[in-house]
C-alpha cells in the first residue's frame, strides 16, 4: 500500500497534480544542446534581486523570515524534492516522500554529502527538520509530532493531524531546506551555511550582494553549466530595467511594463514568462450587500477579465473562470462560461437583488502605488459603475491588509492578487475552511466545502482529491463566493547577449527561478 | 568660545530625550502587526500570534516598552530588526558609512557648484554670466533629485555607458570603483543644493561688495581677487553656511529615494524597508541617529557660525 502511495505521489507529482502551473513561454531560444558547444562552464551570472528588502539577512532557514529568502538558499541547500518550472514535484535530494495517513516516508538519495563532507543522512534530516521547525513560519513542520531513523536512508515523519500532504509539498522550498548537523551544533548556519545544495556562500556584503560558487561534492555535477551566480541589489520597479539595460544586471524579474519593453528580443533583450498558480481576485465580505448572492453574482457578470488580462497582464495571464487554471488537476471545464461578461445581467440581478438605482462600496485594494493593482483597481471601478455599483477604493499597504482589512473590517470586499497553493485542497481549505484566517475574517467559513476539503486532505494526492476539489470549487463559483480574474504571470527579463539556452522565469513571486537550462555565453 | 560650546552640548541633553520620546511614540502610530508578520502572517494560529507577541515585548505598556528601549539605546542597543536577524546598531554601523560618502559627495559637489557659480554670478551682477548662472541654478533648484537622478543614468549609463547605473564598492575593495558609483548619485543629490548656495552666495556677495570696506580695500590697491576671496567672501558666507547645516540634512533625507534608485545599501534603502515592513526597532533606531546627527551637524553649524561672527557668542 505504502509503494503504490509512493509511486502514486511521484506519478502524480511528474504529471502536475496540484501544481496548477502552465510550461513556460520562455524567451529562450537556444536549446540546452548547445550548451556544450555555446557555453563558458566559468561563466557568472548576474542575477538582479531586491536583497535589501527581499533577503532577511540570514542564510539559516531556522531564522529564515521570507520566502524570497529561498531565492538564494535554494542554490546552497538544494531541497528535499525538486520542483520543475511548471511547479511539478520532482526527486531531489530524497527520491520520493510517501505520505501514508498521518505517516510520511522520506527515501532519500545515497551517496549525498553536505560541502564540508558530512552525510547528508537521514539523521542529519532530521537534526535539521527538527531546526527549522523552530522557525514559525514555516508552518508545515508544526505539526510533527516525531521522526524516526529506521537507516541511514530512510526518514519516518509522523504528523499530528491530517494535513501531511502540505509537508510533502513544502518539501520543495524553504521548510526542506537542510542544514548541515556542524553548522547546527556551531550556531554558524546565519552567516556560514553550509548546505548539500549545488554552490556554496563566497561572499556576502548585506543589502548589496549575495555571491555563490561551486559545491565540489554536489551530487548532481553538470546540472548547473555555469560557474556562479552573483544576486546584486536592485530594486523593484524602473530600477530594475535600468540596471539590466546598463548591463549591470544578466537577468532580473521585471513587471508587465518591463514585459513590455524588453519582449522580442530587440537590443539584446528578451522576456521569459512563466504562468503561476496566484491570480487576481475580487474576494468578498459576507456582509451587506455582497452577503446577497444576487449581488455578487452581478459583479461576477459586470467584470470584463479578458479585458483586465489585457491591460493588467500585458495579455500574458490567462483568464479566470474559477480558482484553478487550465492545466490543473482541479480545474472544470463545466465552469468556464458560467459568468460571461454581462453588464445587462449584472444590472437585472441588482435590480432583482433590492438595488434598481445601484449601491455604493468600499473595496480595498493594496497601496504603495503597485502599477497593476492600480490599473485594476480603476478598471473594475469603471466596469462596476458601468452596472451601477459605485465602488469607493481605499489603499491599504501590503503590510497592513492582515490587521486593517481582515481584522479592523476597512471596506467590503479586497481587490487583489492572491497566492495560488501548489495543493489545490489547501488553497480552497485556506479560503472558506473553518478556523482559517482569510475564511473567519471575511466571515466566509463554509461548513460543505470545510467538509469536502478535510475529506480532501486527509487522501493527500489521490485523484479523489482533487474531485472532491472540484465540487468545493463548484460550490464556490456557483454560490459567487469570489469573483477569479486572471491568473498572473511571472517574468524575468534577461539578456541575449550574455545567456543562452532556456530562461526561466520565477515560479511564483518569491519561489526561485530554474537555472538548469541556461548558461553563459561565451 | 569653550563656554559657548559647553553651553550648546548640555542644551542637547533634553532635546534628544523629547526627540527619543517623539522617535518611539511616532513609531507606534504606523499601523500594521509585525507579530502576525512573524509568526507566519494569515496562516499564524492566535495562539502563535500572542506569543511572538510577549516574546517581542509588544504586550507591554508603551511606557515601559520606551523605558526599555530608551534605556538600552543609551549604551548604543538599538534592539534587533524584528525580521532581518541583525542588531540595528551593527546595521546602522555597516551602512551609515555608505550614506555618509554619499552625502558627503553630495555636499562637494554643493561646494565645488555652487561656491565658484555664486561667486561669478556675484561678481559680475547684472551680466551676461549672471543671468546664465541665474537660469542654470532656476532649473537646478525646479528639478526634482530623483529626476535628475533617472536622467543621469540614462544618459550616462544607459546610454553612454560610462559608469555604473546600480550599486556601490566599498573602498576599501576598490577606491577607484568607489568613487565612479558615487558620481551619479552624488551629483543628483548635490546639484539642486549647489544652486541654492550660489543664488544666497551671489545675492550676499553683491550686497558685501558694496559696502564700504570693500570699497576702501580697492582704495589700498588689493587685487579684486583678494578683495573677494579675503575680505568679502567671509562675511557674504554667513547666510550659505548657515543653509549648508540644513542642506546636510537634506541630503540624508535624500538618500532615501536615492539609494533606492542606485541600489545603494545604505541608512536611506534600510530605512525604507524598514518602514514598508514595520520593523519597529530600525524605524525607530535608524530615525534617531538620523534626528541626533542632524542635531550635532546643526551644532557644528553654529560653533561656525560663531567663529566667523563672534557676536552669535554673546546672543
Amino acid at each position: 500500500m505504502v509503494t503504490f502511495l509512493g509511486l502514486s505521489l511521484v506519478v502524480n507529482a511528474c504529471s502536475g497534480a496540484g501544481s496548477g502551473s502552465t510550461p513556460a513561454k520562455s524567451g529562450g531560444t537556444a536549446t540546452t544542446a548547445t550548451a556544450a558547444a555555446a557555453g563558458n562552464p566559468n561563466g557568472i551570472v548576474t542575477y538582479g534581486y531586491d536583497l535589501s528588502a527581499s533577503f532577511t539577512n540570514t542564510f539559516d532557514p531556522g531564522k529564515s523570515n521570507g520566502d524570497c529568502d529561498q531565492i538564494p538558499l535554494s542554490l546552497i541547500y538544494d531541497t528535499i524534492m525538486h520542483r520543475d518550472p511548471s511547479g511539478k514535484l520532482l526527486p531531489g535530494l530524497a527520491t520520493s516522500v510517501v505520505q501514508d495517513g498521518r505517516t510520511i516516508t522520506v527515501h532519500l538519495r545515497s551517496g549525498v554529502t553536505f560541502s564540508d563532507n558530512e552525510p547528508f543522512d537521514s539523521t542529519a534530516v532530521k537534526n535539521g527538520l527538527l531546526h527549522n521547525q523552530k522557525n514559525s513560519q514555516l508552518t508545515s513542520l508544526a505539526p510533527i509530532a516525531s521522526m524516526d531513523t529506521p537507516d541511514p536512508l530512510t526518514l519516518v515523519v509522523h504528523y499530528k493531524d491530517d494535513t501531511g500532504v502540505e509537508f510533502v509539498g513544502a518539501m520543495g522550498g524553504r521548510d526542506g531546506y537542510i542544514v548541515a548537523p556542524n553548522a547546527i551544533a556551531s550556531g554558524t548556519a546565519d552567516k556560514k551555511p553550509i548546505g548539500a545544495g549545488p554552490f556554496v556562500l563566497s561572499n556576502y556584503q548585506p543589502g548589496a550582494s549575495i555571491s555563490v560558487r561551486p559545491n565540489p561534492t554536489y551530487w548532481d555535477k553538470g546540472r548547473y553549466k555555469f560557474a556562479g551566480v552573483d544576486f546584486v541589489q536592485v530594486g523593484v520597479g524602473p530600477p530594475s530595467l535600468t540596471a539590466l539595460r546598463s548591463g549591470s544586471v544578466d537577468m532580473v524579474t521585471v513587471d508587465a511594463a518591463g514585459f513590455s519593453q524588453f519582449h522580442g528580443g530587440q537590443s539584446g533583450l528578451d522576456v521569459a514568462v512563466q504562468n503561476t498558480t496566484a491570480y487576481l481576485q475580487f474576494q468578498f465580505r459576507f456582509v451587506k450587500p455582497f452577503d446577497n448572492v444576487m449581488v455578487r453574482q452581478a459583479v461576477l457578470y459586470a467584470i470584463n477579465r479578458d479585458e483586465i488580462n489585457r491591460v493588467v497582464e500585458v495579455g500574458q495571464g490567462e483568464v479566470a473562470t474559477q480558482e484553478f487554471p487550465k492545466n490543473s488537476v482541479a480545474y472544470d471545464p463545466s465552469l468556464a462560461n458560467l459568468y460571461p461578461f454581462n453588464p445587462d445581467k449584472a444590472k437585472q440581478l441588482l435590480a432583482q437583488a433590492g438595488y434598481p438605482n445601484g449601491l455604493d462600496v468600499e473595496v480595498a485594494i493594496p497601496g504603495g502605488n503597485i502599477s497593476e493593482m492600480e490599473q485594476q483597481g480603476n478598471i473594475v471601478q469603471q466596469e462596476l459603475a458601468a452596472v451601477g455599483i459605485r465602488m469607493k477604493i481605499t489603499r491599504i499597504l501590503g503590510s497592513d491588509i492582515a490587521t486593517q482589512y481582515y481584522i479592523a473590517g476597512t471596506g467590503q470586499a479586497f481587490l487583489a492578487s492572491r497566492l495560488g497553493s501548489t495543493y489545490p485542497p489547501d488553497q480552497v481549505y485556506s479560503g472558506y475552511g473553518k478556523d482559517q484566517f482569510v475564511a473567519i475574517w471575511s466571515k466566509g467559513e463554509n461548513p460543505d466545502i470545510t467538509a469536502l476539503m478535510l475529506q480532501a486532505l486527509k487522501l493527500g494526492r489521490d485523484p479523489q482529491a482533487f474531485e472532491l476539489t472540484k465540487q468545493a470549487d463548484k460550490l464556490i463559483m456557483q454560490q459567487a463566493l469570489e469573483a477569479p480574474i486572471a491568473f498572473r504571470p511571472e517574468f524575468m527579463a534577461y539578456r541575449t547577449t550574455k545567456l543562452g539556452g532556456t530562461v526561466h522565469a520565477q515560479t511564483d513571486i518569491c519561489d526561485p527561478a530554474d537555472l538548469t537550462s541556461l548558461f553563459v555565453k561565451k | 568660545m569653550g563656554g559657548y560650546i559647553v553651553r550648546r552640548i548640555l542644551a542637547l541633553i533634553p532635546l534628544i530625550l523629547i526627540l527619543s520620546a517623539l522617535v518611539f511614540a511616532l513609531s507606534f502610530l504606523i499601523p500594521g502587526d509585525p507579530a502576525r508578520t512573524l509568526a507566519g502572517g494569515l496562516k499564524a494560529t492566535p495562539e502563535r500570534v500572542a506569543l511572538v507577541r510577549k516574546q517581542l515585548g509588544l504586550d507591554r505598556p508603551v511606557y515601559v516598552q520606551y523605558g526599555h528601549w530608551v534605556g538600552h539605546a543609551s549604551t548604543g542597543n538599538l534592539g534587533k530588526s524584528l525580521l532581518d536577524n541583525e542588531t540595528v546598531g551593527s546595521q546602522i554601523k555597516a551602512r551609515f558609512p555608505v550614506t555618509l560618502s554619499l552625502a558627503l559627495g553630495a555636499m562637494v559637489v554643493t561646494l565645488l557648484i555652487g561656491i565658484p557659480a555664486g561667486i561669478l554670478a556675484g561678481t559680475h551682477p547684472g551680466t551676461f554670466i549672471d543671468r546664465l548662472v541665474t537660469f542654470g541654478t532656476s532649473a537646478a533648484i525646479a528639478m526634482p533629485d530623483f529626476w535628475l537622478a533617472m536622467i543621469l543614468v540614462v544618459v550616462f549609463a544607459v546610454k553612454l555607458h560610462m559608469l555604473p547605473a546600480i550599486g556601490y564598492i566599498h573602498p576599501t575593495a576598490s577606491p577607484v570603483d568607489w568613487i565612479t558609483h558615487l558620481y551619479l548619485p552624488c551629483f543628483g543629490l548635490g546639484l539642486g543644493g549647489a544652486a541654492s548656495i550660489a543664488r544666497l552666495l551671489r545675492g550676499s556677495l553683491v550686497d558685501v561688495l558694496e559696502q564700504d570696506y570693500i570699497r576702501t580695500a580697492g582704495a589700498k590697491g588689493l587685487k579684486p581677487r583678494t578683495i573677494v576671496l579675503k575680505h568679502a567672501l567671509k562675511n557674504a558666507a554667513m547666510a550659505p553656511i548657515t543653509v549648508l547645516g540644513i542642506q546636510f540634512a537634506y541630503l540624508l533625507g535624500g538618500t532615501v529615494v536615492l539609494e533606492q534608485i542606485f541600489s545603494i545599501p545604505g541608512m536611506g534603502q534600510y530605512f525604507f524597508n524598514a518602514l514598508v515592513r514595520k520593523d519597529l526597532p530600525v524605524i525607530q533606531g535608524v530615525t534617531l541617529v538620523v534626528a541626533i546627527t542632524f542635531v550635532v551637524v546643526n551644532l557644528t553649524v553654529d560653533v561656525l557660525y560663531a567663529y566667523v561672527n563672534p557676536k552669535v557668542r554673546l546672543a
